[in-house]
């Protein structure tokens, strides 16, 4: 179900060495309740696309649309935001400064207050007293992750969420994500790793250059790029068993390996072929991943 | 109103509870008043230096003073006198005069202050005169007679009658008035820069952009810094009043020495000039990376207020000479130079209203170049602009 409409959003800046187009035309629907991943290399416009969804640039031409309307500036305000380029105010004690920005945001100094015990206890952060600069990285990027998470915003846009994280703290963070995407929010998370969309995403938008390359369901792109591969492992030696000439062999061992089948041929048609001559120890599809995708996506284009 | 109360409560309670702050708004009145009561101390406390008088010279009756006490030199020759000399002491030949030129030897163990130097110059000076007198008969009453020198009392006429002012006064205030405008806009500018910076260094201004807009967010700390400047000058005030009233001066003359009007005129041009140089830091601060890499417009923004505070205080004695009339129009020294005009001369009513409107129209302008900068290179992080970067953002 589309939530948020991108209608030819387009963007351009003026630098001393010339123009330089961050968007161009990106057209896309985002769905409600879903975790989108907002992928490309660095340089491809994809904080630039966040940027003009909050608001805090405008786009050049192109609209944001909710819900069937434009997308207004007090629904902006609701949602959650982590930039790329965060910080906080290092010597201010890590509760004065989210009781600040809550109250930048609309909450009233008590409302706040009360905001900031229901994430300190669930984020668990007793130490939330004490200056940003006495914080470690993760310690501090949770203090951001509670900004962007606080009043249970129905859409977060969440720029790197997972840069210099360590694997302990991003599993944390992923947990929390995914019990907000649970509770009905909508995730938009950007990320130059294209790896972590494929156990993470249910939607991706792969942006390249400026353009919009592909975007849908991860598991639909995964179908539609699929190159009928598949891995396969037997107890009889490989070579010796009776392979139809639709089946290209790669193998990794001398019982392992990836076989590439023609469209004419299924899985089943093959495992039955070789069922008689062998046991089939492993047998999985190999689908491509979201970074392979986008690298046929872009070198094809 | 809301969120711009939130930012105000926010920068004014931050600075007021950064030590360094009260640092920069008390050292300068405390180390004046420290190093004023270290000299006098030390002048206190520094004993005479003790003279002594061969026979001859003891007919010059030269008078003891605080610091040069002059006694009979015991009996010795010139080289025995010369070993026993301690610290402290000195002793003081004359050898015979050359045409009209009388002259004097002193010989001490460590060299005499200048200030002593001069002194004892000026007594012998005045000796030498008493025996010249005497010998060519003319009493000390006739050559006081002769040599007199008179009294001027100056006095300026205003529109409105006589004044009676004290030169020294006026002199003196058109002096101070310009190292305190000096130093209460750039203490403006800096705390603006400074905090603009911070947002930028730490990485905080997208995150306030998404709930505040940059206007809002510009006003807020420019309010603030006006707050505090007004503070500091407050404080500096006080402590000016207080050291004046603890030498036993009054500050009525200081006062007295520019009318009212005036004093509201210098008010309006002081806050003009707050608010010029405060968007301007401003707009330094979103396009720079650091204080130590301040752009190319934030280092040029330093010249022209220290500049005018140079050429303002050399053509005060001149206030209506070409230069000074220019300075006291051009809107990044005006706030310097007229109200200092004021202090030496009537000026115009009209000239006035032209300078405050120059200087108006440049706030409008420092907000716009300063709404402009803010809200396209305060995202820009690791960078330095060049003139033809913030050129190219402002064109947008």
């Amino acid at each position: 179900m589309s939530w948020i409409e991108l209608k030819g959003i387009s963007k351009r800046f003026t630098t001393a060495s010339g123009p330089v187009t961050a968007l161009q035309g990106v057209t896309a629907s985002l769905p409600k309740g879903a975790i989108i991943g907002l992928l490309g290399p660095n340089g491809s416009g994809k904080t630039t696309l966040l940027r003009i969804l909050m608001g805090i640039l405008p786009a050049d031409s192109g609209e944001v649309w909710c819900e069937g309307s434009p997308l207004s500036a007090s629904l902006r305000r609701t949602f959650g935001y982590m930039p790329e380029e965060r910080g906080l105010y290092p010597k201010m004690r890590a509760e004065d400064q989210l009781s600040y920005f809550l109250q930048l945001k609309g909450y009233s100094a008590k409302e706040a207050q009360k905001e900031i015990r229901y994430w300190a206890e669930r984020m668990e952060a007793p130490w939330l007293h004490r200056p940003a600069r006495a914080l470690s990285k993760g310690m501090q990027q949770k203090v951001q992750l509670i900004l962007a998470l606080a009043g249970n915003p129905p859409f977060l846009l969440l720029d790197e969420p997972f840069s210099g994280l360590d694997p302990v703290v991003a599993t944390e963070v992923e947990t929390i994500l995914r019990e907000r995407v649970q509770s009905g929010a909508t995730l938009l998370l950007s990320t130059h790793r294209l790896e972590q969309a494929d156990h993470l995403c249910d939607y991706v938008l792969l942006i390249h250059k400026g353009q919009l390359r592909l975007a849908g369901q991860t598991a639909a792109l995964k179908q539609q790029y699929k190159t009928h591969s598949y891995e396969i492992e037997t107890s009889a030696p490989l070579d010796a068993l009776p392979w139809p000439t639709e089946v290209t062999l790669s193998p990794h061992t001398s019982h392992r390996a990836t076989i590439h089948v023609s469209s004419t041929l299924t899985g089943k048609a093959l495992l039955e072929l070789l069922l008689p001559h062998t046991d089939v120890r492993f047998f999985a599809e190999k689908l491509p991943t979201i970074k392979e995708i986008f690298l046929q996506t872009v070198t094809t284009a | 109103m809301r969120v711009l109360g939130i930012i105000l409560r926010r920068e004014i309670e931050v600075r007021l509870r950064d030590w360094r702050f009260w640092i920069t708004i008390l050292s300068i009145p405390v180390l004046i008043v420290g190093v004023g009561g270290v000299i006098a101390l030390l002048e206190r406390d520094r004993p005479p230096i003790t003279i002594y008088l061969p026979a001859e010279l003891r007919e010059l009756n030269l008078p003891s003073t605080k610091r040069l006490r002059f006694v009979s030199a015991p009996a010795a020759t010139t080289l025995e006198l010369k070993a026993q000399l301690r610290e402290k002491e000195g002793f003081l030949l004359r050898s015979p005069d050359t045409g009209n030129t009388a002259t004097f030897l002193l010989y001490t163990k460590e060299p005499l202050p200048s200030v002593e130097e001069e002194n004892l110059q000026r007594l012998l000076q005045t000796a030498l005169q008493q025996e010249r007198l005497r010998k060519i008969g003319l009493s000390p009453e006739k050559w006081a007679y002769l040599t007199t020198p008179p009294t001027l009392k100056t006095f300026v006429l205003s529109a409105k009658g006589e004044e009676s002012q004290s030169a020294s006064a006026v002199s003196f205030l058109g002096t101070l008035l310009s190292l305190f405008l000096f130093m209460i806009i750039i203490s403006a500018g800096s705390q603006i820069l400074l905090s603009v910076l911070e947002e930028k260094t730490n990485r905080l201004a997208e995150y306030l952009l998404t709930h505040i807009s940059p206007a809002q967010l510009l006003t807020g700390k420019l309010l603030a810094s006006l707050f505090l400047t007004f503070v500091q000058a407050g404080i500096w005030i006080a402590f000016g009043w207080g050291g004046l009233y603890a030498a036993g001066t009054k500050a009525t003359p200081l006062l007295n020495a520019l009318s009212t009007s005036s004093w509201g005129w210098t008010l309006c041009f002081l806050l003009g000039g707050i608010l010029l140089y405060a968007f301007l830091y401003a707009a330094a601060g979103a396009s720079s990376d650091s204080v130590t890499e301040l752009s190319s417009f934030g280092q040029a923004l330093q010249w022209p207020l220290l500049l005018s505070f140079i050429l303002v205080s050399t053509s005060a004695m001149q206030p209506q000479h070409p230069i000074t009339i220019f300075l006291s129009h051009f809107p990044l020294t005006s706030p310097l130079a007229m109200p200092l005009r004021f202090t030496l001369s009537e000026i115009k009513t009209w000239e006035k209203l032209l300078s405050l409107f120059l200087l108006g129209i440049s706030i409008l302008g420092g907000r716009y170049l300063a709404a402009r900068l803010y809200q396209r290179a305060l995202l820009l992080y690791g960078q330095k602009l060049s003139w033809k970067a913030i050129w190219h953002l402002l064109r947008g």
